[in-house]
């Protein structure tokens, strides 16, 4: 194979797409030659670059709920139809299946309505705010400082709870300080991380009276941790030692889930 | 009654499209901004692939993950058309301004003396360039590249989405790779980092040797 063959073959290399006696001789004569081995490197290194910075897109918070309010003014197509077709002369046995449709749908609502104003529901969305209304206001740390162990002593005046030690880095995120919050009726200790522009919240708080939520976009390995997204940030949850952890940021989903790994095992 | 019905309907139907839609947005967005080369077209382009899914949404039968993603892409892929399209008047390929170039020995390229370390940019000004070398790429080229490096999506799949052969995917795909390898070496932006020349050279071919034997794509 000659260094045109092996130029002729090089992104196909790079993407494995070659049928395995092409692909040899190409790594053989890779391993022989010198500016082919060279020109291979420097193009799977810009490649690799080039990956990583087009996959660094955070989502701006503002669009998902951007989103969904406008969806709310949009009536799908087949619900139009429907309603439509609803004028043609069956009318009788279109109004006893509405009958039984709307029994059912208030059998099904009811529960669905009263745990949206229970606790639960508020876990989800309450700490997701508190970040949102932090970040929009810009309002300064309660205590500004990049050491754990004197972020715990601070903690360990305001809280009702033991404080845990979290590192001070985690992932790309430094630790740079701490807030005092207050919701779901009891004090919250908010450690709060930077990384890339973006702040990351640490929300621990006492387990009692809340409970993990079921309904997750999906679940991590460690027992007990669930994710949600709200208002575009993630949200994930998880409790250890009668302390209940909810980790909240918009950063990119792989690096939250890296991160409340991360924290999961330091907690 | 008929209301309270359409209504309940409705309901239902937002629901089971967020359950299954959200989770797609970093990856749509992601797309988007790279398609539009704006941050507020890459938002509203977003917007309205959502808008449009959900009106169609009852008329569409999802099996997978997979599939909605793709229906999603392509819905995304046709709205970005019709826009691009608008502003062009013209639906087929533009020329890249540098076409000719495209055929440079890449070789030759990389072999050719490298600027000097203390002018070797920053991962920041590399992450500029890569948004300058992006956006002089051809709207379908840069359609291909994008759902190639930001999505890593294989290329039947990109070719499903983008609605055409496999064999243009790869044509266009390697054109754009060209494109934007010969750009970002012109500019200087050669990364800083970890990449391939950090790791030993047999140690990255023995790599991509198995990867090959195992039959698995990028």
């Amino acid at each position: 194979m000659t260094c045109h063959d092996v130029q002729q073959h090089l992104y196909d290399f790079l993407d494995s797409a070659l049928d395995s006696a092409t692909g040899d001789a190409v790594q053989h004569h890779l391993e022989t030659c010198t500016p082919c081995r060279t020109a291979f490197e420097a193009t799977q290194s810009i490649e690799d670059q080039l990956r990583h910075t087009l996959r660094e897109e955070p989502v701006p918070p503002t669009l998902w709920p951007r989103i969904q309010a406008d969806l709310d003014r949009v009536v799908p197509a087949a619900i139009v139809a429907t309603t439509q077709k609803r004028r043609r002369p069956w009318l009788w046995s279109a109004a006893l299946a509405a009958v039984l449709v709307l029994s059912l749908g208030i059998a099904l609502l009811k529960p669905v309505l009263m745990r949206s104003e229970s606790l639960h529901a508020r876990l989800l969305s309450v700490p997701v705010n508190d970040l949102h209304t932090f970040v929009v206001s810009q309002r300064p740390l309660d205590m500004a400082s990049a050491d754990p162990q004197q972020l715990r002593q601070w903690f360990q005046q305001k809280v009702a709870f033991p404080p845990p030690v979290l590192p001070e880095q985690v992932g790309a995120a430094y630790l740079v300080g701490g807030r005092l919050c207050y919701f779901l009726e009891r004090r919250v200790a908010s450690y709060m991380y930077s990384a890339h522009g973006h702040y990351v919240s640490l929300y621990v708080m006492p387990h009692e009276g809340l409970q993990q939520p079921s309904d997750a976009v999906r679940r991590l390995r460690q027992p007990q941790a669930t994710v949600h997204e709200v208002q575009g940030y993630t949200h994930v949850i998880w409790s250890h030692t009668g302390l209940l952890y909810s980790l909240v940021s918009d950063l990119p989903q792989g690096q939250i889930f890296a991160m409340a790994r991360q924290m999961m095992r330091a907690s | 009654m008929g209301n309270i019905i359409s209504h309940l309907q409705q309901r239902w139907t937002r629901e089971r499209f967020t359950r299954h839609t959200e989770q797609f947005l970093p990856a749509l967005y992601r797309s988007a901004r790279r398609l539009t080369r704006d941050v507020a077209a890459g938002e509203d382009l977003v917007h309205d692939t959502y808008v449009k899914a959900y009106q169609a949404f009852d008329k569409v039968e999802l099996r997978s993950e997979e599939a909605c993603r793709a229906w999603l892409f392509r819905i995304m892929v046709n709205a970005y058309r019709d826009r691009y399209r608008r502003q062009q008047r013209s639906p087929e390929v533009q020329p890249f301004a540098r076409e000719h170039d495209s055929d440079t020995n890449v070789i030759e390229a990389a072999v050719s003396p490298e600027p000097d370390p203390e002018v070797l940019l920053g991962r920041k000004r590399f992450s500029e360039a890569v948004q300058v070398a992006i956006a002089t790429l051809s709207p379908e080229v840069r359609l291909v590249v994008t759902l190639f490096f930001a999505e890593g999506l294989p290329y039947k799949d990109i070719a499903a989405i983008a609605a055409c052969p496999i064999g243009t995917v790869m044509s266009r795909l390697a054109r754009g790779r060209r494109q934007l390898q010969q750009y970002l070496r012109e500019y200087g932006a050669t990364p800083q980092g970890p990449p391939a020349a950090a790791l030993s050279s047999s140690a990255t071919l023995q790599r991509h040797g198995k990867a090959q034997r195992e039959g698995r794509t990028p």
